[in-house]
């Protein structure tokens, strides 16, 4: 079995300053005992906090916990992406809710978002259209937060997930997907959902070169 | 050959007995009054390209579409029958191209399942911006009927 670590899904840092990149430290340690519980073979490499964007400053983190209206956020969240009447709707409900978590949130809100779906408050049909999604928020401010949750859920277990981070680093428009992008689509199992993020590839490649 | 809108997403399963497949797949082959609708494609006729474009036209916001594409034999082998029944897509031309099969059983919808889930890897993948192009290319050439796109998706025509 490969070792399983989401530097090797991202890449090296290379050219990018290493005094910005992430020590985040339960992001990290909650993203590598994901993969090593999944034993997903997605990538191998050396160490997650080579490639990660930066971190929140601690006033943004106070006591590492989140502000009860923005936790009200992401369960509201969890609840419009759950609901299959409101999916098929599409009526920006879901989106606007990512939106007010974004502007209002900072990057550990967002991370909340995977953690609320690591504790099982969100399936991973939801998780997978949280996903599709947040690519589409127009937030400069939470790009990297966005980019790295993204990037990460390309290394889920679940195939709906990385299907639907695909999705989601279509719209970031972030060029640092197309190598995260490159490396799940290499190491993918699932024929359709190769293709899917083949296809992803391709199409954030020309959205970048643009 | 004939083509039915699918979610890819619920084909990732890898199990081989029939019995063991997930359910999710039956949820792309939904009927109504039992009757399961499908598209034919050949050739003069509509284009899988076409039947892509139409469907997304029509629901809220254009997305990925999923297409699967199978030959008529496996209608056949099942003793399956699909006739005309004329419905509307957004491009023009292609409405009698759609087909019914009428009075299915859910034995007979089992089946067909069963039979095209080894085929899943032949599903056809349209990302919603070649989506969007085709729909343009479409439009410029007059082949659109804007009053039965989602009127969600009418910017997209100017």
């Amino acid at each position: 079995m490969e070792s399983l670590t989401l530097t090797g899904l991202l890449g090296s840092a290379t050219g990018r300053d290493r005094s910005r990149l992430l020590d985040f430290d339960d992001l990290e340690s909650m993203t590598s005992r994901t993969l090593e519980e999944h034993h997903h073979p997605v990538a191998t490499g050396s160490s997650l906090t080579q490639v990660l964007p930066a971190p929140p400053s601690t006033s943004e983190m106070p006591n590492q916990r989140l502000h009860p209206g923005i936790e009200a956020v992401v369960t509201s969240i969890g609840i419009l992406a759950e609901d299959p009447d409101l999916r098929e709707a599409d009526d920006g409900s879901l989106q606007q809710a990512l939106l007010k978590l974004c502007q209002g949130g900072g990057p550990l809100a967002i991370a909340a978002l995977r953690e609320s779906y690591h504790r099982g408050q969100m399936t991973a049909s939801g998780y997978r259209e949280v996903l599709a999604r947040l690519g589409e928020i127009e937030h400069g401010p939470s790009q990297e937060a966005r980019w790295y949750i993204l990037c990460s859920g390309l290394a889920e277990q679940e195939p709906v997930v990385r299907s639907g981070a695909s999705l989601g680093l279509v719209d970031l428009r972030d060029e640092r997907g197309l190598q995260a992008l490159g490396r799940a689509a290499e190491f993918e199992r699932i024929p359709l959902l190769k293709r899917r993020m083949e296809l992803a590839l391709q199409e954030l490649q020309r959205c970048t070169q643009e | 050959m004939y083509a039915r809108i699918v979610d890819q997403e619920r084909w990732y399963g890898t199990a081989t007995d029939i019995d063991l497949l997930p359910a999710d797949p039956l949820a792309d082959f939904n009927t109504k009054q039992n009757s399961l609708s499908l598209w034919l494609i050949e050739d003069g006729g509509a284009t899988i390209e076409e039947v892509a474009v139409g469907y997304s036209l029509r629901r809220q916001g254009i997305k990925d579409v999923d297409v699967f594409l199978f030959s008529d034999a496996i209608m056949q082998d099942l003793g399956l029958t699909a006739v005309s029944a004329t419905e509307e897509l957004p491009v023009r031309g292609i409405g009698s191209q759609h087909r019914n099969v009428r009075d299915l059983k859910a034995g007979e919808l089992l089946k067909l399942v069963g039979a095209l889930w080894p085929r899943k890897n032949d599903i056809h993948q349209f990302q919603k911006n070649r989506l969007k192009e085709l729909a343009k290319e479409y439009y410029a050439g007059g082949r659109i009927i804007l009053d039965s796109v989602h009127v969600a998706n009418r910017p997209l025509f100017g």
